[in-house]
């Protein structure tokens, strides 16, 4: 009985991973929060070998992809690193959770058919 | 002669810091022709100790073979009760960053703040360091007024 | 002896305090709406998580302390938000803690 137990805590440690959460980030959250848009990105590391972190690069064309008429905002991203198999094995994560708001210079543009700058904030409301 | 080099070399050691940067991220940039753009920065620092160093120095200053186990034992002993994933060295008070907003607006009451850049930095010097949150940005502030 | 006794002291000094880390403070945009502190409400949150000995198999506790902070402001936008992840240590065990805030626009 015990052997069991000790065997399957040894298959436990092996086969779940240990989480530890590297960065996090946060942009401002919009009122309108109906469309939310997300995307995850990972990549397995053996023993430590990782030649380069290419994997997140596709991130932000996949959120664009999302929402090609709009704005994303109130986006949280967390970088993620989760061991595997006592440590021989990494997976390094990226997950990026907002929201998709039509934005004003998107809205511009299909109004007027031309390209326009970003005055779309308050700043230049208030002039 | 030698002496003398060596003691300043250490009095430098001492005094002068090693910055060491941990994180760091830059948010949008807005301008607009209505506005300038006053730069500010804001800064918050706490002291953060290394029990580690303090361990070897109290074995440095020590000659009795007792007292140097009874600082490893210490230092062991503490290290069980601070466990845990660290930036920098441990501080001893928690929350020490949460008015940096409010600095900001204090700079800045307008709230027209753009080209944040978040800075988590440490100045180490000796057992001590100066665990640092760092905010760097422009205040819009409309010409003529 | 009297140096024996100074690090007795020290060790009840040390061991009294509890140990915190600030791993990252990000401070978000303060744009679209660029208000002033009174043309807003202040809103906060937080999420802890308890981890023994660094076994632990999610990160939801950050998306916890996400959630809250836009129910407290539900039909708003939240701007300049600060985001801030740190560790508190104990013994054998250590809380890992997001705390989030920022201003409240309606």
């Amino acid at each position: 009985m015990l052997k069991k137990l000790l065997l399957l805590s040894i298959a436990a440690s092996f086969f779940t991973g240990c989480v530890s959460l590297n960065s996090v980030s946060l942009t401002p959250i919009p009122a309108e929060r109906s469309q939310k848009v997300s995307v995850q990105k990972d990549k397995l590391i053996f023993l430590g070998f990782n030649f380069d972190n290419d994997f997140v690069d596709s991130a932000v064309d996949d959120l664009r992809r999302q929402c090609p008429q709009g704005k994303v905002t109130g986006l949280l991203t967390k970088d993620e690193s989760i061991a595997y198999f006592l440590f021989f094995v990494w997976k390094k994560q990226l997950t990026a959770t907002g929201y998709c708001v039509k934005s004003n210079v998107a809205s511009n543009k299909q109004k007027r058919g031309a390209a326009s700058e970003d005055t779309s904030s308050d700043l230049g409301a208030e002039q | 002669m030698k002496q003398k080099l060596i003691l300043s070399v250490f009095i430098f050691s001492i005094f002068s810091s090693c910055a060491q940067l941990h994180h760091v991220q830059i948010g949008d940039i807005q301008s607009h022709p209505d506005y300038v753009m006053k730069p500010f920065d804001v800064k918050i620092s706490e002291t953060g100790v290394n029990l580690q160093d303090a361990k070897n120095i109290a074995q440095a200053v020590t000659q009795s073979e007792e007292t140097k186990k009874q600082a490893s034992d210490i230092a062991g002993i503490i290290s069980l009760f601070q466990m845990g994933p660290v930036t920098g060295n441990p501080v001893y008070v928690k929350d020490y960053a949460k008015n940096l907003v409010q600095l900001i607006y204090e700079k800045c009451p307008s709230g027209k703040v753009t080209g944040l850049m978040s800075v988590r930095e440490s100045r180490k010097y000796p057992v001590i360091s100066g665990e640092i949150v760092k905010i760097t940005g422009y205040c819009l502030i409309p010409k003529g007024g | 002896m009297k140096l024996s006794i100074l690090f007795i002291l020290l060790q009840f000094v040390l061991l009294q305090g509890c140990t915190h880390s600030l791993h990252l403070s990000h401070q978000s945009d303060f744009g679209p709406s660029f208000k002033a502190y009174a043309q807003g409400e202040w809103v906060k949150s937080k999420a802890e998580q308890f981890v023994v000995m660094g076994f632990v198999s999610d990160t939801n506790y950050v998306d916890i302390a996400y959630n809250r902070l836009q129910d407290e402001c539900p039909k708003g936008q939240i701007q300049g938000i600060q985001t801030q992840y740190s560790t508190s240590h104990g013994f054998f065990s250590w809380t890992n803690v997001i705390q989030m805030q920022g201003l409240c626009v309606k």
